[in-house]
């Protein structure tokens, strides 16, 4: 079955829209970029072809579980779980574009993020980058709500820890031995 | 870019901004302070979660196919070139028809012409024909040693060979 054109544009559309956030939830998952980004395509070439995106209620959260399914059902595929290595955070590949071009921060937020057990991952991807509801990310988790709002809560906790400098470790290191 | 000090998010600088009820439980329950940040603290959750937002996520690789937006337009363009040619066509043949007794009046004439000007040869065929519908052998026979003549023109028309004969010219 192929989409009306007006399926397709929506489809693409979509893409445009929610393409950035999917592709980070991705490699979330998968911890390698070019895993995500051949999951998300995978996932909206499907979407083009059959064209059974009308159905979903709510597409935004549809498409996160597309994607999530995917990259599922490939890791069975390649018969492995692999999961997301720290080191990738010293890859060459970035995932965000930092503020004020400050990519030592956006180092830190990746390094952050792989350290993270998976679940929280997913929960604080989809939550602020994702823009999804705690109800939308119980849904695509099969999670009860508190659940993703306790994940996420911890996950912040975290990023927050190993992102942003301690009070004591923003003093001058040699400032007691001057003393 | 290294960004400048005073715009540096830090734990202390979010501590120093939570309110004051919030300062104080912190201090009664020190051994309690993770727990609380984590549930009770939401307006540093909100501003930590909002610098996390500044970070925006690459834009993934477009899409390999043909972008879809462009076929409905290609189809338009298709149906709208046709149906101008169906148009002008219609316009045509509309204005052709329009001029009256240009186009019917001079078959009429050669019609006529060719009927003077080209009696009917004698063939196989329309010997063949003569004897299967003649009523007898003599008729069909008659008929074709002295074919009948050409059928009168109506009134108004007049032969130029009559005409041309009427006319005596003096050598």
């Amino acid at each position: 079955m192929h989409p009306n054109p007006t399926d397709a544009a929506e489809i693409e559309s979509l893409y445009r829209q929610h393409g950035a956030a999917l592709l980070l939830f991705a490699a979330a998952i998968t911890g390698e970029r070019s895993r995500a980004q051949d999951a998300l395509h995978h996932v909206f070439l499907k979407l083009i072809e059959d064209g059974n995106l009308r159905r979903a209620l709510d597409k935004k959260a549809y498409l996160f579980a597309c994607v999530r399914n995917a990259i599922l059902n490939e890791a069975k595929i390649r018969n492995r779980h692999t999961p997301l290595d720290p080191d990738s955070a010293r890859s060459t590949s970035t995932w965000f574009t930092p503020p004020d071009r400050d990519y030592a921060a956006e180092h830190n937020l990746r390094h952050a993020l792989s350290i993270l057990p998976r679940d929280q991952r997913a929960v604080i991807v989809l939550h602020i980058w994702g823009e999804l509801t705690f109800a939308q990310i119980a849904d695509l988790l099969e999670i009860s709500a508190n659940t993703a709002a306790s994940r996420y809560r911890y996950a912040l906790a975290k990023l927050r820890e190993t992102m942003l400098p301690a009070p004591n470790t923003k003093e001058d290191p040699c400032a007691n031995s001057r003393g | 870019m290294p960004i400048p000090e005073d715009k540096r998010l830090t734990n202390e600088r979010l501590s120093n901004e939570r309110p004051d009820h919030d300062r104080i439980d912190d201090q009664r329950m020190d051994d309690q302070r993770i727990s609380d940040h984590q549930f009770d603290a939401e307006p540093i959750d909100e501003k930590f979660a909002a610098h996390l937002k500044e970070f925006r996520p690459l834009a993934p690789q477009p899409l390999p196919v043909e972008s879809r937006a462009l076929v409905p337009r290609r189809w338009f363009v298709v149906a709208a070139r046709a149906a101008a040619a169906a148009a002008i066509f219609a316009v045509a043949v509309l204005a052709f028809r329009a001029r009256p007794g240009r186009v019917t009046q001079p078959f009429e004439n050669f019609a006529v012409a060719d009927r003077l000007l080209k009696p009917k040869s004698l063939t196989m065929r329309t010997a063949n024909a003569l004897l299967a519908t003649a009523p007898s052998f003599k008729d069909a026979i008659d008929e074709m040693a002295f074919p009948p003549k050409p059928a009168p023109l109506p009134a108004d028309k007049h032969s130029a060979l009559a005409e041309l004969s009427k006319e005596k010219t003096k050598l």
